[in-house]
């Protein structure tokens, strides 16, 4: 059994580095656009992974991501406009925020034992005023936004060329999904699956369920605003809609949902496989299609596998491992 | 502040009331007997002013005639999405329905994009332009007709949950699905009927709002989100409950609008419904 297992984990990790190199190498090939486009991939590949942890690991409907991703993006912007602060000091002021922010709304939910549905509405609820907050408030630009001058330099975090972005995406991608994949070994992994399996059962046996899924959302909160931060000075405009975006949000859960929930590699191939597509049919057939081809193909996923690709691969490999005798 | 003012104001905000109830009474008989929930709830609403809108442009129909155009259409849009969709996932887990559901926004919402663009729209109705007055009180026409409407088909649509067969059977269904199913009820078809039927509500609800509610392709989100709100206010499950939440809600966001107004105004419903989730969890009309 062991052995088959750890086969199985080696010609994934093989595949993995495999797929690595290729993208290492990748932007001497690419055109600008589509490096650009990348990097945007491996943004989404980062933050999917860390929705996952807190959604798809504790199982969660959790839509607090926007006010996340906003407070990241936000606070290096304000603090490098308005006073010259470098967004590598700014991105973690971003993300101090936005785990304090987590853990003061998941402390009130899990408190009072939401049942799943009502917790999904209050996060709703709260990206919303998020949303509006930004519209409001004029240091944070209201719906015009706010426009980051170009000044490419290291201290700035803006660089000359595009495929460093491109770079620095994939090592946050590889970085975050390293991450998952150390808490699905660990204690918090193990504890998030028992909460999402039975939280009752969990609390019995001793799990101080509250406190663990309040760890997940700090961790989740974090990472996910200091993808805020690398998304402002990607773009180097940010406002409202596009900044704290229930649209993003829906995406990551859409990516995870295809790749499969809880699985360190799912929210890696629902990414892969559906951002590259919308973005061919978005330049090439028709503004605003892509969102349709997303729609329809998670629905034909969760039809005729409701758990995800990378379930349904692990699954298929191991029926053709029993099969062969060797 | 002029007292007729806010009482001009509480009026209106109980009068647009009567929809939000309407459209929550929808999600609370479907969730009442599939036990799922529909994020595209609102989104299907926003099809339907739209299709009022097309009517309109091209036949210079008023939106009051379209809805007997708009009402079946809907109807058996919800009979379809049952059917193909909703069915097969009756027992999957809650976080993949909402991921299915999810999945038709993005269609409904990007098709409405494409068809219509992004513009802001409103369609005037024969009753717009004319005001009824009570006193020093005043209110348009489309807003009588939406809460005498809207809310006659709430009150009739609760006449029908408690005191009809169907009523009967969809509480059955609600109780205990086994039972019900044991005793001779015909389940699935009660319960693609009333999928049907609480899309078909939003069929009406659409056609009635189409000059108060502003329509853009995005509109469904925000339209949900009311719903739910209504939906656990009431009380999950609560029929009665969800109708009173509603005409709240409309108080609520009437009341915001007036004394906050712009944005942070449309934060007050969400800053109620926060609070009464922290408060009283189990809704204003449901039991400890």
């Amino acid at each position: 059994m062991m052995g088959e297992n750890s086969r199985t984990d080696i010609k994934i990790y093989l595949g993995l580095l495999v797929l690595l190199i290729v993208l290492l190498l990748l932007p001497t090939r690419l055109s600008i656009t589509w490096t650009r486009t990348f990097a945007m991939v491996f943004l989404f590949i980062y933050w999917a992974s860390a929705w996952n942890i807190i959604g798809g690991m504790a199982g969660e409907i959790n839509f607090l991501h926007p006010i996340f991703i906003g407070a990241g993006a936000y606070s290096s912007t304000v603090l490098y406009i308005n006073f010259g602060v470098s967004p590598w000091v700014g991105m973690f002021l971003g993300a101090a925020i936005a785990v304090v922010l987590g853990l003061v709304i998941g402390w009130i939910c899990y408190r009072s034992g939401l049942p799943h549905l009502s917790f999904a509405l209050i996060c709703l609820g709260f990206s919303h005023i998020g949303e509006i907050i930004a519209l409001e408030w004029d240091l944070l630009g209201g719906s015009r936004g706010l426009v980051i001058r170009p000044a490419p330099g290291l201290a700035n975090m803006q660089f000359e060329t595009i495929s460093t972005y491109y770079y620095m995406g994939l090592g946050m991608a590889v970085l975050m999904v390293g991450i998952c994949h150390w808490i699905s070994r660990n204690k918090l992994g193990y504890y998030l699956k028992a909460i999402k399996h039975n939280e009752t059962a969990s609390a019995a046996i001793g799990i101080d369920t509250v406190r663990y899924r309040l760890l997940a959302l700090a961790v989740s909160a974090f990472f996910c605003a200091l993808g805020g931060t690398f998304y402002a000075q990607l773009v180097l405009y940010i406002d409202p809609h596009s900044a704290v975006s229930i649209t993003a949000v829906i995406s990551m859960i859409l990516f995870c949902a295809i790749g499969g929930f809880g699985t360190v590699l799912g929210p890696v191939v629902g990414t892969l496989i559906l951002m590259p597509i919308g973005e061919v049919v978005r330049l090439y057939v028709m503004t605003g299609f892509h969102l349709i081809i997303y729609g329809v193909l998670v629905i034909v996923v969760i039809l005729l596998s409701p758990h995800g690709l990378v379930p349904w691969f692990q699954s298929r490999m191991k029926k053709t491992q029993e099969e062969s005798p060797a | 502040m002029d007292i007729t003012i806010i009482a001009q104001a509480l009026i209106q905000g109980l009068m647009l009331g009567a929809i939000y109830g309407l459209i929550g009474l929808g999600i609370t008989m479907v969730y009442a007997i599939t036990g799922l929930l529909n994020f595209a709830h609102g989104d299907f609403m926003a099809i339907a002013m739209y299709l009022c809108l097309a009517l309109f442009t091209h036949f210079n129909m008023d939106p009051y005639l379209s809805s007997l155009i708009a009402v079946p259409a809907l109807f058996v849009l919800g009979l379809m999405v049952y059917h193909f969709l909703f069915r097969r996932v009756l027992k999957a887990e809650l976080l993949m329905v909402v991921q299915l559901t999810l999945g038709m926004v993005f269609i409904i919402e990007s098709s409405l994009l494409l068809t219509f663009t992004a513009d802001y729209e409103s369609v005037p109705n024969i009753l717009h332009a004319v005001r009824f007055s009570l006193g020093p009180l005043s209110v348009s026409g489309s807003y009588l007709a939406t809460f005498l409407v809207g809310g006659g088909a709430g009150a009739a649509l609760y006449w029908v949950l408690q005191k009809t067969d169907l009523g009967r059977q969809i509480r059955a269904i609600s109780q205990n699905k086994d039972a019900a199913t044991l005793m001779g009820i015909n389940t699935t078809r009660i319960q693609m009927i009333v999928f049907a039927l609480a899309i078909a509500l939003l069929g009406l609800s659409g056609s009635l709002t189409t000059s108060i509610l502003t329509m853009e392709p995005y509109m469904g989100l925000e339209l949900t989100l009311f719903a739910f709100i209504v939906f656990v206010m009431g009380g999950v499950g609560n029929f009665l409950g969800t109708l009173v939440a509603g005409y709240l809600l409309g108080i609520a966001d009437a009341m915001g609008s007036l004394f906050i107004g712009g944005h942070l105004g449309a934060m007050v419903p969400y800053g109620l419904f926060v609070l009464l989730l922290l408060f009283r969890p189990q809704g204003i009309l449901g039991a400890k």
